[in-house]
């Protein structure tokens, strides 16, 4: 496999810097290797997606990349802090200032409308865009006063999204972002990944067990067994809109 | 500012807001009290003891002799000049005009009459009898002595002459013995008598001695009287002295000249006397709550004017406060404020709406308040009757 | 789960230890007095006159209705103890020489009866001999009919007559200064020159009997010989008090429990709700296969009695411990040799019933909607919760908060009934915090109104006869004493129509400095100088009005029934009187300025001196400190009053912990999963704690001054509950019962809240991620 450069990695400008990572933990009385030593990067303004079955440890690595779980060895390097020496209130500012974050199944505030799930995260955010900016990204301006409860699966994830980005973070970490939803909708909900990565350079990580999602992002990188197995480079990057499952 | 920090802001503003009327819940509150002012002023200490009221010459009028008093019109309280007559008295009478006692004594008259006559007759048939034997006699005595009858007979005849003359005798004394019962018959009849006429000049009248009023009458309707019998009792209201038995350790305080104020006499005005006299013998007595003390009598008299007094009467009771010390401008305090501490007294000063303990030095004191000797200044409030709830330092407040 | 079935059962627990200790000690009592009473022949019927010749007793015994009769001497006397330099008055009482009474037996707990032989031995009381340490063959001196005579000790006894020991006019017992003492009937005899003689009888009716017919019959017969007019035992004082008390308790049986078993319903609600919510699925699997409605009900019923067995268990267990501890609280103030502890069937059956019925009646709604659903229905997901905007906003403030405080107001008005019901709960904790403190608050009331404001002498000393006036000079002029006012106590009848009332009228001096009435604003109420004041309860009683003519019936003197004007109404506390001027009063008798007693400001440091004077001065029967009876008061009432406020502490403690952290949990529970996210999100641990405990805070607050409201309702109910002729409670609450009030549920409801923070902290944030809602 050939390690070629895509643009990013040209300006060699490194958001992420994974070195050996391993994390172990317990289910009762088992031990699960759920990473063994991943190596990777994640180049500023590039897309990427994390690709494997259940259980080679993309969630994992996700987790660890958004300061939600601790390693049990290695190295993970945000830019220039050491993530595995983070004690809780430092990885939940970098959480809060420098992370946004796509859940599988939405995870709206179910007594907050739209507008005013974003606003939860732009109030505490340092410097925000504005909640009607953000949900004009993803196209849900005239939706913007309703409850969680009244929007549909696709609409609920754009708020999800609008609200990850609302905070101008500087990574944003989709963690099977269309698991939970049709083709259909899951194309519009790619196409407002997309555009984001596009016009605020976003760095993005996706992580998808969806083979056909892989065609839209920048590099491929493929989990097995708790290790990064490959990495692969899309020389043209397919829109959402061609994509087909 | 951002609704983050206007949240936080309010938060810890409600929550300090919650935590100080917690602690204002918990503090100790003002306590309400009763102020008192220490101030000048007359100041008067008094023993207080029962009096009653007494005529000083009380003037017994009783029976100069004895007799029959007629109906006394006067009445207790009525005004009596000096000589004014109070009784009259007429001659003692003789018993009831009773007709049946008037009877028998006419009876006993009759009798009498009856009595004398008969022996009136007994004494003409011992007189005749007498005078007969007489004559005998005579005619025997002449016989005799010439011999005709014998010693015997004339001795018989002799006999019997000197038995009819002792008859003759007796009988006449008998007719004196009768005639001097129908006499006292006829005295003991003048006793049932028909009522005489008494003349003027028999009663006797029993004069006022002094001016003043009656204040007591013994007897009110007719009737006999002993000599001496008690009749009525003049006295002059002007002359009311008043009588305490006062404590020996109090009498001991009071001396003649001795202030006195009268109070609960009966009217509202207090009444002021002097002290007279302190007399200087105790006696024993039994008190009111049973125990043995020794008295002594105090009296006084009244200088109020005669006319805010003039309805006290005799034996009235009142209340003597016999002022054995008085002050004028006398720094003092109402006694309500002083509780002892320790040995010596103490208030709770009213300072800046604070209480304070101060030690003060008392002088006279009466049952209601006390001479400020040092301590306290004119002015000053003090705490009335303070309770367990009052310490040096409490915050107080004047009780509406 | 355990969590909140551990707050459930606290609070059934503390539901049914209440309920078990109040009746259970009630009944005790009542039992225990019952056979008291049996036991030892307490007599139905009283007495006491001047005195009457032996003989007399026959013509008693004739009376129809009465079944036995007994004769006895009584006194008043005054005692010297050395060692003790302060007035102690006793009440002697005359037994069969060498006998024991037939009825009002004593019970003898230690020692003998008087030796027959010797005139100088007593039985004395319990409570009095435990106060001055006394035992046999000790000795003290008392003066019986003026008379000095040194008393030994041969025994220490109870009576059902005594169960209850106070002077009339008093405030609350006083073991060291007053006692019984009981004596051979010769001695006591020839001491008061009563050979042959009696001055009180004691009678046991026959069951049929009808009491207000004997006792007139009683009053004809000893009319004449001075009775003072005769009484049950309803209007005995033992007797009497201690029926107050047991009112109290059923009142309180009534009352607290009530409360909890109220909360428990709830809270039982709340969690069943959840719980058979959070199983819908496993309903409908069981449906599926064939299962009925009937049987899920069962199931989850079986789990409701589960969950409060516990507290049912531990409850009763408790309420029987603490119903000992209320006993034996209650036996150092009431006098049995023993107390029978009775636990009747009836209340643990009531308590269980009361229990499961009111948990079934808090969940029923839930178990029959989830057993309602059809299987299918009920396998699909619940529908998400409808959110609406909240009134705050709507009122325009919703640009000046944040979406956290969004919410929060949100999630509260969502379920608006949950929310009420949770304010109440702990409202109902903050009013049972509220109710405990108002009775130390009324009795401190009570105390400063009837001692101190309304009396300011130091103290008073009362005679054995009416005594002239001219007796205050005298006082006045003891050494040590330093101002004197006198007054008069008669006992009357008061008379309104078929309306009667037996009590005392007061004759004071006007422009008295010592005492005053006052009216229901504290303030001072001028003696008029003719005419009746009366006890506003009294005037109630009586059906009088101020303006209105009473009938008042002297039992003392005259025997005369004269007309007074009611003139003005005073508001009193303790006791129902009639005031009248002193003067007034004795020309209204047609008797000279007599006295009974008199009222003495003392200077403190010669007051021993001056006890010591008054115990030789004859007349005198018996001194009273005022302080004394403040300070006796609390002593008494210490050990109760701290009982009962640790246990109202703890149960509110209880309840509001209960609730609250109920509350949480049950929150936790439904928004973990959100409030995870918004820790993914950023959000700090403070920040989250904010949303859940945010909503828990603002309920707890606003449930406070709730509580307030609804601690003063149950306060005035309390008052007007206890209300009697005895005493009535002033409706007061201190500043700091209200303080304390909060304190105790803020401080339970923030542990409860710290102890889901603490749960909070330790979310697992990677679960969140990965399941659905």
């Amino acid at each position: 496999m050939t390690k070629k450069k895509t643009r990013a990695e040209d300006t060699a400008k490194i958001v992420f810097h994974v070195e050996d990572l391993t994390k172990t933990y317990h289910m009762g009385e088992v031990q699960v290797h759920a990473l063994r030593g991943a190596n990777m990067e994640l180049y500023e303004g590039e897309m990427v997606i994390l690709l494997g079955p259940s259980g080679s440890g993309k969630s994992t690595l996700l987790n660890i990349l958004g300061g939600l779980d601790t390693a049990t060895s290695g190295l993970v390097v945000y830019r220039d802090k050491d993530l595995t020496k983070a004690n809780e209130q430092e990885l939940t500012e970098y959480r809060r200032f420098h992370v946004g974050f796509v859940f599988q199944f939405y995870n709206l505030i179910s007594s907050l409308t739209a507008r005013e799930n974003v606003a939860v995260v732009t109030e505490i955010s340092k410097n925000p865009m504005s909640p009607d900016d953000a949900l004009e990204l993803v196209g849900l301006t005239e939706r913007m006063d309703h409850f969680p409860a009244q929007l549909s699966g696709g609409e609920q994830q754009r708020v999800a999204i609008a609200r990850a980005i609302s905070k101008n973070p500087q990574v944003l970490l989709c963690d099977e972002p269309t698991g939970a939803l049709d083709s259909e909708t899951g194309i519009v909900v790619l196409e407002a990944l997309e555009r984001i990565n596009r016009e605020l350079g976003t760095a993005t990580a996706i992580i998808t067990h969806n083979v056909d999602i892989a065609g839209m992002s920048d590099r491929v990188i493929h989990l097995s067994n708790g290790v990064i197995s490959e990495v692969n480079i899309n020389k043209t990057k397919k829109s959402p809109g061609e994509l087909h499952w | 500012m951002d609704n983050l920090m206007r949240r936080k802001l309010m938060v810890a503003g409600f929550s300090l807001l919650v935590i100080l009327l917690i602690i204002y819940g918990f503090l100790p509150k003002r306590q309400d009290v009763d102020l008192v002012s220490v101030h000048r002023g007359d100041f008067q200490v008094t023993i207080e003891e029962e009096g009653r009221t007494r005529l000083k010459q009380r003037y017994t009028v009783s029976s100069p002799s004895a007799g029959y008093m007629r109906r006394v019109d006067l009445k207790v309280g009525d005004a009596v000049k000096k000589g004014q007559p109070l009784v009259v008295l007429e001659p003692l009478r003789s018993q009831a005009l009773d007709p049946r006692s008037r009877a028998q004594a006419q009876l006993g008259v009759s009798a009498a009459q009856a009595a004398l006559e008969a022996a009136v007759e007994k004494e003409r048939a011992a007189a005749s009898d007498a005078e007969y034997v007489e004559k005998r006699l005579e005619r025997m005595s002449t016989l005799f002595s010439k011999g005709y009858i014998a010693k015997d007979q004339f001795e018989q005849t002799e006999t019997e002459a000197k038995k009819t003359r002792a008859y003759h005798l007796s009988s006449k004394a008998a007719v004196n013995m009768a005639r001097a019962d129908l006499e006292k018959a006829k005295t003991n009849l003048l006793n049932y008598g028909v009522p005489q006429n008494i003349g003027e000049h028999n009663l006797i009248y029993v004069s006022s001695p002094v001016n003043g009023s009656v204040f007591r009458l013994y007897r009110e309707s007719e009737g006999s009287l002993n000599v001496g019998e008690p009749l009525m009792d003049i006295g002059n209201q002007k002359d009311l002295e008043i009588r305490a038995e006062v404590l020996s350790s109090d009498a001991v305080k009071i001396k003649a000249g001795t202030r006195v104020l009268f109070k609960r006499w009966g009217l509202d005005e207090n009444l002021t006397g002097v002290v007279r006299v302190v007399e200087p013998a105790g006696f024993t007595k039994i008190s009111s709550l049973g125990v043995e003390e020794q008295r002594v009598l105090v009296i006084a008299d009244i200088t109020s004017e005669q006319e805010k007094w003039q309805a006290l009467g005799d034996g009235y009771r009142l209340e003597a406060h016999f002022i054995i010390w008085e002050g004028k401008n006398i720094l003092q305090l109402p006694a309500s404020a002083l509780f002892r501490s320790g040995s010596d007294w103490a208030v709770f000063a009213a300072e800046k709406g604070k209480a304070r303990r101060r030690i003060v030095e008392i002088g006279h004191r009466n049952g209601l308040a006390a001479e400020v000797i040092s301590g306290l200044m004119e002015g000053e409030k003090v705490i009335a009757y303070p309770d367990d709830a009052i310490n040096d330092g409490t915050r107080i407040k004047q009780r509406k | 789960m355990k969590g909140q079935v551990f707050a459930i059962t606290l609070v059934v627990m503390s539901g049914v230890a209440t309920f078990v200790m109040f009746i259970s000690t009630m009944d005790s009592l009542e039992y225990t007095r019952t056979k008291f009473y049996r036991d030892y022949n307490f007599a139905d019927a009283f007495v006491h006159l001047r005195r009457a010749p032996e003989s007399l007793i026959e013509k008693i015994k004739d009376i129809e209705g009465i079944r036995q009769a007994e004769t006895r001497v009584v006194a008043q006397v005054k005692l010297d103890i050395s060692g003790f330099n302060e007035p102690v008055n006793a009440r002697v009482i005359s037994i069969p020489d060498g006998g024991k009474p037939l009825l009002n037996g004593i019970y003898i707990r230690k020692g003998s009866l008087p030796d027959p032989a010797k005139d100088n031995e007593v039985v004395i009381s319990e409570n009095f001999a435990q106060a001055h340490n006394f035992n046999i063959g000790d000795q003290f001196a008392a003066i019986i009919s003026g008379k000095w005579k040194k008393m030994t000790i041969c025994g220490i006894a109870l009576s059902p007559e005594f169960v209850l020991l106070m002077k009339p006019e008093a405030m609350s017992p006083d073991f060291k200064r007053y006692g019984v003492l009981w004596m051979n009937r010769k001695a006591l005899s020839e001491a008061y020159n009563m050979d042959g003689a009696f001055n009180s009888v004691v009678l046991t009716l026959q069951p049929q009997a009808r009491l207000s017919d004997v006792l007139r019959a009683i009053d004809n017969v000893v009319g004449k010989y001075g009775g003072f007019g005769a009484y049950g035992r309803k209007d005995q004082i033992s007797h009497r008090l201690l029926s107050e008390e047991f009112k109290q308790l059923k009142t309180s049986s009534k009352i607290f429990p009530s409360i909890f078993i109220f909360v428990s319903a709830f809270l039982l609600n709340v969690v069943m709700s959840r719980t058979i919510n959070t199983q819908r699925e496993q309903i409908a699997a069981l449906k599926a296969f064939g299962y009925g409605n009937y049987d899920i009900g069962v199931h989850y019923a079986k789990l409701v009695v589960l969950i409060i067995a516990a507290g049912l268990i531990s409850g009763i267990g408790c309420g029987i411990w603490f119903g000992h501890i209320l006993g034996d609280i209650y036996m150092a103030v009431y006098r049995f040799p023993y107390l029978v502890y009775i636990l009747k069937p009836w209340v643990i059956i009531a308590a269980v019933f009361v229990s499961v019925f009111s948990a079934m009646a808090g969940t029923l709604h839930t178990l029959w909607r989830a057993a309602k659903q059809p299987p299918a229905e009920a396998m699909r997901p619940e529908p998400p919760a409808q959110y609406k905007v909240s009134l705050i906003e709507k009122i325009g403030l919703g640009k000046k908060i944040t979406q956290p405080s969004k919410i929060i107001m949100r999630n509260m008005e969502r379920k608006p009934i949950r929310t009420f019901l949770s304010i109440i709960g702990i409202s109902l904790a903050c009013g049972t915090m509220i109710a405990s403190g108002f009775f130390k608050d009324a009795v401190d009331y009570m105390i400063k109104v009837q001692f101190v404001l309304s009396q300011k002498e130091d103290m008073s000393v009362s005679f054995f006869d009416l005594t002239s006036r001219r007796a205050a000079y005298e006082l006045q002029q003891i050494d040590g004493v330093q101002y004197v006012e006198t007054y008069r106590i008669v006992p009357v009848k008061f008379i309104n129509g078929h309306r009667s009332y037996k009590t005392v009228i007061k004759g004071m001096e006007p422009d008295s400095r010592l005492q005053f009435l006052l009216d229901t604003n504290l303030n001072k109420v001028t003696l008029p100088s003719s005419g009746l004041m009366l006890t506003d309860h009294l005037a109630k009683i009586l059906k009088v009005r101020p303006g209105d003519k009473l009938t008042v019936e002297f039992l003392e003197g005259s025997r005369a029934t004269r007309e007074v004007t009611v003139v003005a109404l005073v508001k009193q506390y303790l006791g129902v009187t009639g005031y009248m001027d002193l003067s007034s009063l004795n020309r209204l008798m047609n008797t000279g300025d007599s006295i009974s007693g008199a009222y003495l400001v003392t200077d403190k440091n010669k007051q021993e001196k001056l006890f010591l004077e008054f115990i030789k001065t004859p007349r005198v029967s018996g001194t009273v400190v005022r302080a004394n009876e403040i300070t006796n008061f609390y002593e008494i009432q210490a050990k109760g009053m701290l009982f009962f406020t640790f246990i109202a502490t703890l149960m509110a403690c209880f309840i509001s912990f209960g609730v609250v952290y109920n509350n949480a949990r049950i929150a936790f529970s439904e928004r973990s999963r959100e409030l995870s996210s918004l820790r993914v999100l950023g959000y700090t641990r403070g920040e989250i704690s904010y949303i859940l405990l945010g909503e828990l805070a603002l309920i707890t607050f606003i449930a406070i001054p709730v509580g307030f409201v609804l601690g003063y309702w149950l306060c005035a109910y309390l008052a007007y509950a206890l209300a009697s002729d005895l005493f009535r409670v002033p409706l007061t609450i201190s500043s700091k019962t209200f303080s304390m009030a909060a304190l105790v549920v803020l401080v339970s409801a923030s542990v409860s809240g710290l102890i889901v923070r603490h749960k909070l902290d330790h979310l697992d944030l990677v679960e969140v991620l990965k399941t659905r809602e």
